[in-house]
């Protein structure tokens, strides 16, 4: 018998190993992107657990990804609809959230986030990137919290603190009143937890073909390295099939998602566009990182590319 | 005896703009990331407001519009889309033009919301806020702290967040009455503390129904009618965002815009396509289907989904409701009704 033979990405590997955090009959505040397709993982590995967004969307099963924090037109039916302030003020705040996934473009030791800046600020206000939304409070209040490094990097003093994570270390968190805190930290190149007292950042696992070298060169301080140091298991082959078909942007990666999207925005219209005369849409795109994207066939068997819509 | 003032709510969006937007009004959009009432924001660029202070949590592409098109002068936001750093309308303001932007969290504006449709001046928010930049970079006037005066000895102070009351409020529901109760439905995100904040509130819906309709199902009008001072009749109206029960998320518009604002002159080309060089959203939907063709935005309309009724029934019926028959029934056939006039009981 012959075998299958397909290429994974690391997107898809940071996602099966975050949704093995998740565990049954849980509560979990999901984001767009990468917790999203986690969290539907976990509804595939027949975890019971609720979903929730911060639009106001609660027990909702997704037929395909959400755009944003309150697309409700992702699913057929959801077991409640509320406004934004009772999901925070109510829910959050009353510890009904048992975990919180937050994406973040900087991180330091302690786990505090920066989403606003990716410049320091007090230089040029022109690194200004999303800014909060629901991260701040979700880092503050939910049960437990976990972090997804995608395209950030660590810093040893961050520009901005927009969201908290264990503070200045140590008890600090406890002493500001904040209930829960980051309990994990997961990067496309592995997983890291925080100490039980200090609570700094050490290095819990790494991914399959990753080395610590290269991990440690990525981080500005000098790394705790777990010395039961274990590598994360590969997803598996019914995983990686549900990922691609739920979510093939996420799991390609949005920059190579975006390379087919041009071509995309072509098909759907019944009429050509005409986009490259009316807006110049090629210099757009040569500015813009979309480019360098890797064609997607090196990664995706073509056969298993979904249909069309 | 004078007759109170009675005026028709029902406008076009040219009017209500004109009538209720003021150059330097603080702007509240009424919509988190869903039913975003663009028909209003389209028309606000095309009236050339201008300082404008724009309110919401969460924005997907009109505060970056507005930006672009140079209405705003100061934002109240806590989060923004992006898909490339630096390349949008609202970083060009902030970083050139020098717009103020005061940066909250979804919850604490939320909350300034809130407590500006419960007319408190503040509200006490979270300490999570305390302990990040989002507080020690604040503006003035947007947080403070103080000693809860209810706590026992030794609790540490509380923070608060200043309310925020709209001169205007731009909103769009799924669908409304003449006398303006709206009706929405899917996740409200901040739009009921956002119109009952404002002055003044503009209501877009994807139609205008009978009274009737609108008591049928009590719990699902998000505004009373009081509220509403615009009532506009305007099918697709939040395009391209989606309206549930209506339609989803249209990517060509959208990738279109995103690629646009890229820079002031692809802004301005896009913008004279579809802002500028159309009167109304009746034309811009024209124009959109003599554009992709009618199987683009078809392609885009909800399938039908029907909620489940419940009894509102009490222990009584009107003889309309019996026998089923509505006022316009009577109106088109007045053999409907018969009146006798009763003999042999006179008073």
């Amino acid at each position: 018998m012959g075998k299958i033979k397909a290429k994974i990405s690391y997107d898809e590997v940071m996602c099966s190993v975050a949704s093995r955090e998740i565990r049954d009959h849980e509560v979990v505040f999901v984001g767009q992107g990468i917790p999203l397709l986690a969290a539907m993982l976990a509804l595939k590995a027949e975890k019971r657990v609720t979903l929730v967004m911060e639009g106001g969307i609660i027990g909702c099963v997704p037929y395909r990804p959400p755009i944003h924090i309150a697309d409700c037109t992702a699913f057929t039916g959801v077991e409640c609809c509320c406004e934004m302030v009772d999901m925070f003020g109510m829910f959050l705040m009353g510890g009904k959230i048992d975990v919180g996934f937050l994406g973040t473009s900087q991180i330091d030791k302690w786990g505090n986030l920066n989403t606003s800046f990716t410049k320091d600020p007090r230089v040029s206000f022109r690194g200004r990137i999303a800014g909060s939304g629901g991260a701040n409070e979700i880092a503050g209040f939910s049960k437990r919290l976990i972090i997804l490094l995608h395209h950030g990097k660590f810093i040893e003093k961050l520009f901005y603190r927009t969201s908290p994570g264990w503070l200045e270390g140590g008890t600090s968190r406890q002493d500001a009143d904040l209930p829960g805190g980051p309990s994990a930290l997961i990067t496309l190149d592995g997983v890291f937890r925080f100490e039980e007292d200090t609570k700094e950042m050490y290095l819990d696992s790494i991914f399959p073909g990753k080395t610590v070298e290269e991990i440690k060169a990525k981080v500005p301080w000098d790394l705790k390295i777990n010395p039961d140091l274990t590598v994360a298991p590969l997803p598996t082959y019914e995983e990686v099939l549900m990922m691609r078909r739920f979510s093939p942007n996420i799991s390609l990666g949005r920059l190579r998602w975006a390379a087919t999207q041009t071509d995309e925005l072509r098909r759907l219209s019944t009429k050509n566009i005409e986009l490259t005369e009316k807006y110049d849409i090629l210099d757009a795109l040569s500015t813009s990182r979309m480019r360098k994207a890797p064609a997607t066939e090196n990664l995706w068997p073509i056969d298993e590319l979904p249909p069309p819509e | 005896m004078t007759e109170p003032e009675v005026y028709d709510k029902v406008m076009t969006m040219k009017e209500a703009i004109s009538k209720f937007v003021h150059d330097n009004d603080i702007l509240g959009i009424g919509a988190c990331a869903n039913n975003i009432p663009y028909s209003a924001v389209h028309e606000i660029i095309r009236q050339k407001k201008r300082n404008l202070h724009a309110v919401q949590p969460t924005s997907m592409f009109e505060i970056d519009m507005m930006a672009n098109a140079g209405c705003l002068r100061e934002v109240s936001f806590s989060w923004s889309i992006r898909m490339f750093t630096g390349v949008r309308g609202i970083d060009r303001a902030i970083s050139e033009f020098g717009i103020k932007v005061n940066d909250y969290t979804n919850y604490t504006c939320a909350l300034a919301l809130m407590a500006g449709a419960y007319h408190m001046p503040f509200l006490p928010c979270t300490e999570s806020v305390y302990q990040t930049d989002i507080y020690n970079w604040a503006n003035e006037g947007m947080f403070a702290r103080i000693q809860n005066p209810f706590s026992k000895e030794g609790k540490p102070p509380i923070t608060l967040v200043q309310a925020i009351n709209p001169d205007v409020a731009i909103v769009h529901v799924q669908r409304i009455d003449k006398k303006g109760n709206a009706q929405a439905w899917g996740a409200l995100g901040t739009v009921r503390h956002t119109a009952m904040a404002s002055k003044h509130v503009i209501v877009s819906a994807e139609e205008i129904v009978d009274e009737e309709i609108i008591k049928r199902s009590p719990n699902q009008t998000i505004i009373p009618s009081f509220y509403v001072d615009a009532v506009i009749n305007e099918p697709w109206g939040a395009h391209p965002t989606e309206v549930l029960g209506c339609y989803d998320f249209d990517r060509i518009i959208v990738g279109q815009y995103i690629l646009a604002s890229g820079t002031l002159a692809l802004f301005e080309k896009w913008a004279s396509e579809w802002i500028y060089g159309l009167e109304n959203r009746e034309e811009y939907v024209k124009y959109y289907i003599h554009k992709f063709g009618f199987d683009a935005l078809n392609r885009l309309r909800a399938k039908t989904l029907l909620s489940t009724p419940y009894n509102i029934g009490s222990t009584f019926q009107t003889e309309m409701q019996k026998l089923n028959i509505k006022l316009e029934d009577i109106e088109l056939n007045p053999e409907l009704v018969e009146l006798e006039i009763e003999t042999g009981k006179e008073v």
